[in-house]
């Protein structure tokens, strides 16, 4: 107004006026703009991080009661397993027993005997169950068509593996994390999908190896495997998420086109044994 | 501060040295009008000459402030090419505001790059906490305030009411633009690495 006041020619003056005016709020809009974009884009940079954080934390968690529930198993199996056995096969070795007579004795070391060699075949099974040999002394490949016959011995499933492209090893670590994939993921289609034939593949290109599973039953899609992994119950997909983020892969769930089979893509980076 | 030689300071350093060249081109000028119309052309020669030099100070502070290596590059080029247009102005076209109008075109249109890179870059701090985002909000502001007013300054020195209104805004854009830069000063390098603090209790 003051500037309207002043006694200059009136076009200039209302030129000038509405036109420092317009340019000054148009520069204030900029600023303000440019302030609210960036604050809503970080909101949203913080909300997603939180996200991820929380998802983070479930796998962890899921991966540490897995740890846990591995533990109590072995505990149980060495305590409730051996730990009878042992103690029996002392009973049959104790003080008493030079006192006896020879025919008892010889029976006595005989049936201590048996029972160390039970108590080993099952330090054995739950070492194996840790660690399967055939995986550590012959590879991937070998250890998932060693599951795959014993699913197939069943014979309430038809089981095949095919490997058509595992000439190098890849780290034993990396070896274990996918049969401990794989393993999971088949044992949840036997457990609930009802399927009639499960058959894996194995392929590869110069970056990556894929592994896809193949299985005729009620399956998952990508969405429910995304949903399911996001809730706070159910340990094995959580554990199935957390290998494969630690392979730096992908897992993948879709049903075929023409709705019949389910297939899982697992894509991983080759990391190939030195 | 004046004397390191890191980016910031030589920041500082422009905008100081910027400060000081305003000042001393109001100084010089009040005491100009005081000596009545016979330095009027002397007053409208230093005005077209600031105007030039303004913007070669902006440029500094741009070529510091923005990222993009191509941007900089254009930057020297554009201000050659400002200077040359200037002389022609100055030594042979009547109409001095030309000048001026070009240079807040520029000035306006490096502001608004500015945001546009601030605003494709994924930043985590607030862009307020930031130094550079003080100083080219006060030459937007000044340039959009003044831009009219120096497009229609042909006559500045002549007609005593519109040298009136010229002061007037001039001067208010001119304080308005000091209290910015002094808000960029004043800003210290370490709010950035402590915006995480600020980040993390983002709420709203």
């Amino acid at each position: 107004m003051l500037l309207l006041q002043i006694n200059t020619s009136d076009t200039v003056s209302t030129v000038l006026f509405f036109g420092t005016l317009g340019m000054f709020v148009m520069a204030i809009a900029i600023v303000v703009f440019v302030i609210f974009h960036q604050r809503k884009v970080i909101k949203y940079q913080l909300q997603m991080k939180r996200l991820e954080d929380d998802k983070q934390q479930m796998l962890l968690q899921a991966s540490i009661r897995f740890q846990e529930e591995e533990r109590q198993r072995i505990a149980a199996d060495l305590h409730d397993d051996a730990g009878p056995l042992l103690a029996t096969a002392r009973l049959y070795l104790n003080e008493n027993l030079i006192h006896q007579e020879p025919a008892i004795q010889l029976q006595s070391i005989y049936n201590a005997k048996q029972i160390i060699d039970d108590a080993i075949q099952l330090i054995r099974n739950i070492s194996h169950s840790l660690m399967p040999p055939t995986l550590r002394n012959f590879g991937l490949e070998s250890a998932m068509t060693d599951l795959f016959q014993k699913m197939n011995g069943s014979g309430n499933l038809n089981a095949s593996a095919r490997f058509h492209d595992y000439r190098q090893r890849m780290k034993l670590e990396q070896e274990l994390l996918i049969f401990r994939v794989i393993q999971e993921l088949v044992t949840n289609i036997m457990k609930h999908s009802n399927s009639g034939f499960i058959h894996l593949t194995q392929n590869s290109n110069d970056q990556n190896i894929y592994f896809r599973i193949h299985h005729d039953g009620q399956g998952l899609i990508q969405s429910e495997f995304d949903r399911l992994n996001n809730v706070s119950t159910g340990l094995g997909l959580k554990n199935i998420q957390s290998r494969i983020k630690v392979l730096k892969g992908t897992i993948f769930f879709e049903i075929d086109a023409s709705q019949t089979y389910y297939k899982v893509t697992i894509e991983v980076p080759k990391q190939p044994a030195m | 501060m004046l004397f390191q030689r890191n980016n910031s300071s030589k920041k500082l350093r422009v905008i100081f040295f910027y400060i000081l060249y305003c000042i001393a081109v109001d100084l010089i000028s009040f005491i100009l009008h005081k000596e009545g119309h016979k330095t009027d052309y002397i007053v409208s020669s230093l005005y077209d000459v600031f105007t030039i030099v303004e913007f070669f100070f902006f440029c500094s502070i741009y070529y510091f402030i923005i990222s993009n290596v191509f941007i900089k590059g254009l930057i020297s080029k554009v201000a050659a090419i400002f200077f040359v247009s200037s002389l022609i102005d100055f030594f042979l076209v009547s109409d001095k505001s030309y000048t001026a109008g070009l240079q807040s075109v520029l000035i306006l249109v490096m502001c608004i790059y500015y945001f546009f890179e601030q605003l494709k870059k994924p930043n985590s701090f607030l862009i307020y906490d930031n130094f550079d985002f003080w100083v080219i909000i006060s030459f937007l502001i000044y340039v959009a305030g003044t831009f009219f007013l120096y497009v229609i300054a042909t006559n500045v020195v002549v007609d005593k009411e519109f040298k009136k209104v010229y002061v007037i805004i001039n001067f208010s854009f001119n304080l308005l633009k000091n209290i910015l830069l002094s808000i960029a000063m004043l800003m210290k390098e370490d709010k950035v690495a402590s915006n995480n603090f600020s980040r993390n209790n983002f709420q709203n």
